[in-house]
């Protein structure tokens, strides 16, 4: 069947792109050292973290070792910047599809400029393993890794246009997913290969309940019941199939996502600076730090409010009730709907966050109380994105399935 | 023959990253979790070339990397 082919053709496509990408971790900056660099940095847990992100990329320097993160630095920057410049907002909300497309094209330029920040950065701070650091190697490594992001950036646009799922999230899935095996042979097997069963065991099952765990949270979902005018007429029991489904997490994944990638921030600025009382500050909010836990919370928190209100807006949801001519039982249309909607919104907004929050906090209380280090790796952050990238591409794999199969009825 | 290496790949990287940047993409970010991309733009012809163009030199790059380090 023709269908069949087509889904077929986009998998093997999103499958091919993530290949080359991954790929291209392993090609290398040129001008380094790096057996040394490998070396030294094998036992540093600032690289280890934000390995997470470019999936190794960080520990080799290959050229894609930027990997997605400025886009997704520069995602944020911009969604918070057209809530706050009114400009950029009628861009959005106004001009339809070419006000968003022209915003488009701004993140992805204001992703270069990230990156070339963050290669500026990377190039002074390999100086040690350089053969020969000077000012043609810096402007070389710059390009390098700047065109590496540039083109992971792009082959992400690429699969979402012509393969399956959202491209920026597959990639953050891959290199969570090329990080695991490496993680899991250095938390449970020690030099001599010999299995510790009982944490495994115990490692297993906690990781399988946080699994769940999370599933139900990002699936759960808050039904309004909704009654239409022209229901009213016919009978007075209320028609139970007639709701409006709040989702106990608005933003899906990407909270989580935009969340952690803020909180490499810290650990990205302790490489650029020296000075001591900075370094200082910087470090109560790095993985091992005090604040870190806090940091992450707030900015949990922060990101699903956000997310919430740019993707449920209670005023529209409001106004389309109102043209379907349904209400919501016992709650007057206009105002009074916002009002309600908005305090349900919100708390399951916090609902939502808390959840995700405590899961992001159960390695965190395993590892004090059972001694099983290194869940860290597999901590909440990967394995939230892991769950919810999933579910949403296998989502978008039936939704599609279903479309063609519409299509090829209607013709 | 090291120089002439040297100056392709720095066009050949050059021209990639701007390339890559003409691109108009459709999709909207990471504001949207999946969208459905059924429409097209106004000229396909433009960016199939344009994807041939920025493919090319996204191989020339990579080789010509790979190339200049090993040695």
């Amino acid at each position: 069947m023709s269908q069949k082919s087509d889904l077929r053709n986009r998998i093997v496509f999103t499958l091919f792109l993530l290949i080359l990408a991954r790929l291209g971790i392993f090609i290398p900056v040129p001008g380094i050292d790096h057996d040394a660099f490998y070396a030294s940095v094998e036992k540093n847990t600032l690289v280890n973290f934000l390995n997470i992100f470019s999936g190794g990329g960080f520990s080799t320097i290959g050229i894609f070792a930027l990997g997605i993160v400025p886009y997704i630095n520069s995602s944020i920057v911009m969604q918070l910047l057209t809530k706050i410049i009114p400009t950029l907002e009628k861009l959005q909300k106004e001009e339809g599809e070419l006000g968003r497309q022209k915003i488009t094209q701004i993140t992805r330029y204001l992703a270069l400029g990230w990156a070339t920040l963050q290669s500026s950065a990377i190039s002074i701070w390999v100086k040690p393993y350089v053969f020969n650091w000077n000012f043609a190697f810096v402007c070389e490594s710059i390009l390098a890794l700047t065109a590496g992001s540039m083109i992971i950036m792009w082959l992400s646009e690429l699969i979402t246009e012509k393969g399956i799922g959202n491209g920026a999230s597959l990639l953050i899935f891959q290199n969570i997913v090329s990080g695991l095996p490496k993680n899991f042979t250095q938390s449970f097997f020690d030099a001599n290969y010999n299995n510790t069963s009982i944490k495994f065991g115990l490692f297993i099952v906690i990781f399988l309940l946080m699994i769940i765990i999370t599933i139900f949270v990002q699936e759960g979902t808050r039904r309004i019941k909704i009654i239409s005018a022209r229901q009213l007429g016919k009978s007075s029991i209320l028609d139970p199939n007639s709701y409006l489904p709040l989702k106990l997490n608005q933003g899906g994944v990407m909270p989580i996502v935009f969340a952690s990638a803020s909180m490499a921030l810290p650990a990205y600025l302790t490489q650029l600076t020296q000075n001591p009382l900075v370094l200082q500050i910087l470090y109560l909010f790095c993985p091992n730090g005090s604040l870190y836990l806090v940091l992450y919370s707030a900015l949990i928190l922060f990101f699903s409010y956000f997310y919430t209100s740019i993707v449920m807006n209670p005023e529209d949801i409001a106004t389309n009730l109102k043209k379907m001519g349904a209400s919501i039982p016992n709650i007057r249309p206009g105002q009074a709907t916002i009002d309600y909607l908005q305090v349900i919104l919100n708390r399951l907004t916090f609902l939502g966050a808390t959840f995700l929050f405590t899961v992001a906090l159960i390695p965190f209380i395993i590892e004090k109380v059972a001694q099983i280090q290194n869940l860290r790796g597999l901590g909440a952050t990967s394995l939230l994105i892991l769950v919810g990238v999933a579910i949403d591409t296998a989502k978008q794999i039936q939704t599609y399935v279903i479309s063609k199969k519409y299509d090829s009825m209607t013709k | 023959m090291e120089q002439v290496l040297k100056f392709l790949w720095y066009a050949s990287t050059i021209i990639l990253i701007f390339s890559i940047l003409i691109h108009n993409p459709k999709s909207e970010g990471l504001g949207t979790i999946g969208s459905q991309n059924q429409f097209f733009s106004n000229t396909r012809s433009t960016e199939n070339t344009l994807n041939q163009v920025t493919w090319l030199f996204l191989v020339l790059f990579l080789l010509l990397t790979t190339v200049i380090a090993i040695n």
